[in-house]
């Protein structure tokens, strides 16, 4: 009991710390208020202002009707030029897209000779190349068969694919961006937060200070896992509260108590993360390079931003081991997909696991290295 | 030693006006009166040379051919030391000084008395060490140290800097764990695990290091929390605390705002708040007024005679240790003698404790090398004058002043592990994570088939889903909607598809039917890669079945994936990535270099020598740009080794822009660093300034020509844009310099605007 006590007012004096750190306020605040909001409307809409160029060796009707269905925000209205001018645009990237509109094309429609037009895709533009791609297909395609259509009756029958995205219908990116971006957030705080903390002690000598105390390192670490962590989830409840609900007018589907002990759970890795990674560097600066060189795969690699199916085998594997990869999956299945505890127990278990397993080393290298500290 | 470079550093030029900001504070007595004589050697040969000394030492002030006495900023007295003497009717300037200083400064002020020390039986031992020896490595700190203190008694360590006093202590404390040897508190052998005596010992470190960001009163009411104290004497005690170290006045305040002596006293309530029996202070003296130094005495001396706390004290000062009961001297790792100071002033036959130190110093300094004399020092004679260094005329810009600025930046780089580390390894790791990770492809989704209808024609068109290649994996089959529902929120299916009852029937007979697909939307991306595939396979089914009844369609459509056939993602996002390490890390590293200087206080040199701003931030980015075009160099090689992305252009013309790009993110770190004061707050407004608009508004997914507004105008004028284009092209477009000099020149444009900006902004004066 009056070890806990102790814990508790050495957690309460964290508080005072990071009160009296404007930086650290203004980071906190930034990355759970801005951040969120704009990581929710950063994310491209699937196809905006591609710019499309279109050299049409027909100019015939049907190739006017054609030209005429590509217009903003999908696309740019189309520049027209000739075909020895494509390579050059798209050497020099002035368009994404050039249709090739051949001569004869619409005669050869009529004729049923099934023309083919060409579509030239510069797919160095990965995510424009390939939304962009069945879009034209379909607008090209639909104002050939209505041309048709008045030319010919089809008796083709129709057999439909209704398409229903489930969780999330409108397929609406601020929705996915906000709450992915707390959750990446959630990670980082916690390991600056610990790793600044335990560094600040250093380059003030206070932690020889607490040394010399009755206090021992384990109790010091827990003091800062449990304050800086509650910070952490503070700011989460209160940026899903008034970023993503108030603010996006966001729905948040699932039991967000279970993503806050989910994430409470996930906060014992990160956070010991960041004391480990404080004992390595000698300073602020050093710090902050390690923290970005260990930060980045966390969260690219986790899922948060990329389907993990998309990643080669062998890295797919070694982000098992990464804590983030568990409170990505945690928190899109609670998040998006209304999981209950049934669901996601298993998540749960591992980051219980992880968090156990990284504390330990943790508080290893700590007691080890605060003999150099002093 | 420092000291000594320090004095060489400024003498290089052959100045004719030194000035000296306290140069000997902290400095043992030997090395002072070395220093001293240096100067004094110095005066005799160059004697147009004017020498303006700051100091808190008097007997060092003694020697000046003139002094002003300065306090609160404004000037008490003028002349030499008899005139300031005479004045005063002192016999010391220490009492001389005092007696100038403004009434308020001196009320409470009295000559330091000590009672005696009484009796004590020699077996009432607080402290005790045996033998303690402490290594780093092939280095002893503290070699056999042996002492014993009794209860009650002030005893002073004496010695030069880095002795072993520091680790004494800490070893005592149970901060550091000795390498050899055995120590007793209270009787307790030393042990970091016992709470228990902790409880009954107080210490006080070199540097002040309590809670800056906690007040006063907090400090002392968290201090006595750890250690224990019961709850309901936590607040008397304090009290008593405040009142007896005289800090009613600025309970609330923060003790960053407080003068040193303040702060000393705040650090001793500290360390007194839980009652201990002993007190380890180190140093606790450096550095504060005489005034403040004979205040702190008091204290010490009331808790020692009154409280009977045994007060263990290292001091560099010989007045204070003249003020202990015994004092052992320290040189080396070993103590060379303890005994109370009369007889140390005995032993040695010399006048003052001071003189009776250097004796012991000496002494031990012959035994452990050969005698050298600080004679060896001065090697000049007058004869060598014409080869003397002539201070050329200051001209605008000096190569060789910028190269060393360079070479600086590389020595500091070498001894910095990680820093270099991230310099040279961090854009590999990074382009690797990102590389996969960014990934554009949509692979192996997961998906079910909910058949209801269970005929040819369903099978069929199941069979043309797995039949694709690549994009789907076909998971076992789902029997009814509460499975459908359980299995996609867990995220195990991205896709659902449901055939319904009677689809083959209705295929057949050409009525109306339907197939329901079922999309997890939680990650709109995916969902839409997912959208467009089914649709695509559907399309195709239904082509393929049309054909057998309609004929062909009414055109098709040719795609012609240009530069990238295979649409891998790889191919697509490795040319991206390299620009944007190239312009990240540079930038974080080059902002870290003048900000660096900035918080280490080096950014003098810049202010005080000849060093224009232009040599100063060239020399540096000159070193920051090889750097970077290793990295290049690294990255490249990577990508079209490891990655196995083709470069179909001109690699000269990528190098050419590679090398612009690099002064440019070499450019923007620096300016990120002269408009900053912090390190961390430089590498972020480099990490901010650089990767928000390089990933969002320069082409890195959208081209910049599908923006609006400000993030157009962005795009278009920031170089990445350029980059981005010529590395691309370069990559995978098979283009050469001729196709890239519209993107070229954009970035060439930039470099003198960045730089420019730079140059002018950095101070050249200390603001």
């Amino acid at each position: 009991m009056h070890r806990l006590t102790l814990i508790f007012r050495l957690g309460i004096k964290e508080f005072w710390s990071l009160l009296r750190d404007p930086a650290m306020l203004v980071l906190i605040v930034y990355v759970f208020s801005v951040a969120v909001y704009a990581s929710a409307t950063a994310l491209p809409e699937t196809l905006n202002k591609a710019p499309i160029a279109i050299v049409d060796e027909d100019g015939s009707p049907l190739s006017a009707r054609i030209i005429s269905a590509f217009y903003p925000p999908q696309f740019l209205y189309p520049e027209m030029i000739s075909f020895s001018e494509m390579d050059a645009g798209l050497d020099a990237g002035d368009y994404t897209f050039v249709l090739v509109i051949p001569f004869d094309f619409q005669r050869d429609v009529l004729a049923g000779h099934t023309p083919a037009l060409q579509l030239n895709i510069d797919a160095t533009r990965m995510s424009q190349a390939f939304s962009g791609n069945s879009y034209v297909q379909q607008i090209v395609m639909s104002e050939v068969n209505t041309f048709v259509q008045r030319y010919r009756e089809s008796a083709s029958p129709a057999v439909d694919l209704v398409l229903r995205a489930r969780f999330n219908p409108g397929l609406e990116h601020y929705w996915f961006g906000s709450l992915m971006a707390i959750v990446d957030n959630v990670t980082l705080l916690s390991i600056i937060l610990t790793g600044a903390a335990l560094i600040r002690e250093r380059e003030h000598g206070t932690i020889e200070h607490l040394l010399v105390m009755p206090i021992s390192p384990t109790e010091i670490m827990l003091a800062k896992v449990w304050s800086m962590g509650a910070v952490v989830l503070l700011a989460v409840a209160l940026s899903l509260t008034f970023i993503v609900r108030g603010l996006l007018q966001g729905p948040v589907e699932g039991s967000i108590i279970l993503f806050l002990t989910g994430a409470a759970l996930h906060l014992f890795a990160p956070t010991s993360m960041g004391i480990f990674l404080a004992t390595l560097a000698r300073n602020m600066p050093q710090f902050g390079m390690l923290m970005v060189l260990f930060l980045l795969p966390l969260q690219m690699l986790s899922g948060s931003n990329t389907p993990r199916e998309s990643m080669p085998d062998l890295v797919q594997n070694i982000m098992l081991l990464a804590p983030t990869t568990h409170f990505v999956e945690l928190s899109q299945a609670i998040l998006f997909r209304s999981a209950a505890l049934g669901v996601v127990w298993k998540q749960f278990l591992v980051l219980l696991l992880i968090g156990s397993v990284l504390f330990s080393i943790s508080l290893a290298r700590f007691r080890k290295a605060i003999n150099h500290v002093a | 030693m420092k000291q000594k470079l320090g004095l060489c550093c400024a003498l290089i030029h052959d100045p004719d006006l030194l000035l000296l900001d306290e140069p000997t504070t902290g400095v043992d007595p030997l090395a002072r009166v070395q220093f001293w004589e240096l100067i004094a050697r110095l005066r005799a040969e160059r004697p147009q040379m004017s020498i303006i000394v700051a100091t808190a030492y008097m007997d060092e002030a003694q020697r000046f051919d003139w002094l002003v006495a300065m306090d609160a900023g404004r000037i008490l007295a003028t002349g030499d030391a008899p005139a300031l003497l005479a004045r005063t009717e002192c016999d010391s300037l220490d009492a001389a000084f005092i007696k100038l200083l403004p009434e308020e400064k001196k009320r409470g002020y009295h000559p330091i008395h000590i009672p005696p020390l009484p009796a004590v039986a020699d077996t009432d031992i607080a402290i005790e060490a045996k033998g303690l020896t402490m290594r780093f490595g092939d280095f002893i700190a503290v070699d056999h140290v042996s002492f014993r203190i009794r209860r009650g008694e002030i005893f002073g360590f004496l010695g030069s800097n880095g002795c072993g006093k520091s680790t004494t202590m800490k070893i005592l404390t149970g901060l550091l764990p000795a390498s050899e040897g055995q120590a007793w508190l209270l009787g307790q052998e030393v042990d970091p695990r016992d709470m228990d005596t902790r409880r009954r010992v107080g210490y006080m470190s070199q540097t002040f290091s309590l809670y800056n960001e906690l007040t006063v009163h907090q400090n002392l009411v968290l201090h006595a929390r750890l250690f224990q104290s019961g709850k309901h004497e936590i607040p008397t005690r304090v009290d008593e605390m405040v009142k007896r170290f005289m800090l009613d006045n600025v309970l609330n305040e923060l003790p960053e705002s407080l003068p040193l002596g303040v702060r000393q006293r705040l650090s001793l309530a500290v360390a007194m708040v839980h009652r201990p029996e002993l007190l380890i202070l180190d140093e606790p003296t450096s550095g504060v007024d005489p005034i403040a130094r004979d205040h702190f005495w008091h204290l010490l001396i009331e808790l020692s005679r009154r409280d009977r706390v045994t007060i263990f004290i290292s001091t560099h000062f010989m007045n204070e240790a003249e003020r202990c009961d015994r004092i052992s001297m320290m040189h080396a790792g070993q103590v060379l003698d303890s005994d109370t100071p009369a007889a140390l002033i005995k032993k040695r036959g010399a006048a003052s404790l001071e003189e009776a130190f250097i004796g012991y110093l000496l002494g031990a300094q012959e035994s452990d090398k050969p005698p050298h004399t600080s004679d060896a020092l001065v090697t000049s004679s007058p004869s060598d004058d014409k080869a003397r260094f002539t201070a050329p005329r200051h001209r605008h810009f000096s190569f060789q002043r910028m190269l060393s600025y360079m070479w600086r930046e590389t020595l500091e780089l070498r001894r910095d592990p990680v820093r270099a580390s991230l310099a040279l390894a961090g854009s590999l790791i990074l382009m690797c994570v990102i590389s996969f990770g960014v990934s554009m492809d949509v692979e192996n989704l997961s998906y079910a088939i909910l058949d209801r209808d269970q005929t040819t024609i369903s099978h069929h068109y199941a069979l043309n889903l797995s039949a694709s290649p690549h994009y789907f994996t076909e998971h076992a089959p789902l029997y009814d909607y509460a499975e459908l529902d359980r299995r996609m929120r867990s995220g195990e299916l991205a896709l659902a598809i449901e055939i319904p009852e009677g689809f083959g029937r209705d295929v057949i007979r050409s009525h109306d039917a339907a197939i329901g697909a079922w999309i997890d939307g939680a990650m709109p991306q995916r969902a839409e890669t997912v959208q467009g595939y089914v649709l695509g396979i559907h399309q195709q089914w239904l082509q393929g079945r049309n054909e057998n009844t309609n004929g062909p369609p009414a055109a098709s459509i040719e795609n012609r994936y240009r530069y990238n056939p295979d649409i891998q993602s790889l191919s697509a996002m490795v040319p991206a990535v390299i620009p944007m390490l190239l312009l990240m890390l540079p930038a974080m590293l080059t902002a870290l270099s003048v900000v660096r200087e900035k918080e280490m206080g080096s950014i003098i040199n810049l202010y005080v020598t000849p060093v224009t701003r232009t040599e100063f931030l060239v020399g540096k980015q000159i070193f920051y740009i090889g750097l970077a075009m290793v990295n290049f160099l690294l990255m490249t090689g990577l990508a079209v080794t490891l990655f196995g992305v083709p470069m179909t252009g001109s690699f000269w013309a990528l190098a050419l822009s590679a090398l612009v790009f690099s002064i440019i993110s070499t450019g923007m770190g620096l300016l990120a660093s002269t408009i900053t004061r912090s390190q961390i707050a430089a590498m972020f407004f480099a990490m901010i300034g650089t990767l928000i608009p390089a990933t969002q508004f320069s082409g890195l997914t959208d081209p910049v020509s599908s923006l609006d507004g400000l993030g157009r105008f962005i795009g278009n004028i920031y170089p990445a844009t350029y980059m981005f284009a010529i590395s691309r092209g370069v990559f995978s477009k098979a283009l050469t310099l001729r196709d890239l000099i519209g993107s070229l020149l954009p970035m060439l444009l930039s470099v003198p605007v960045i730089t420019g900006l730079a140059i002018a902004l950095l101070k050249k004066q200390e603001r």
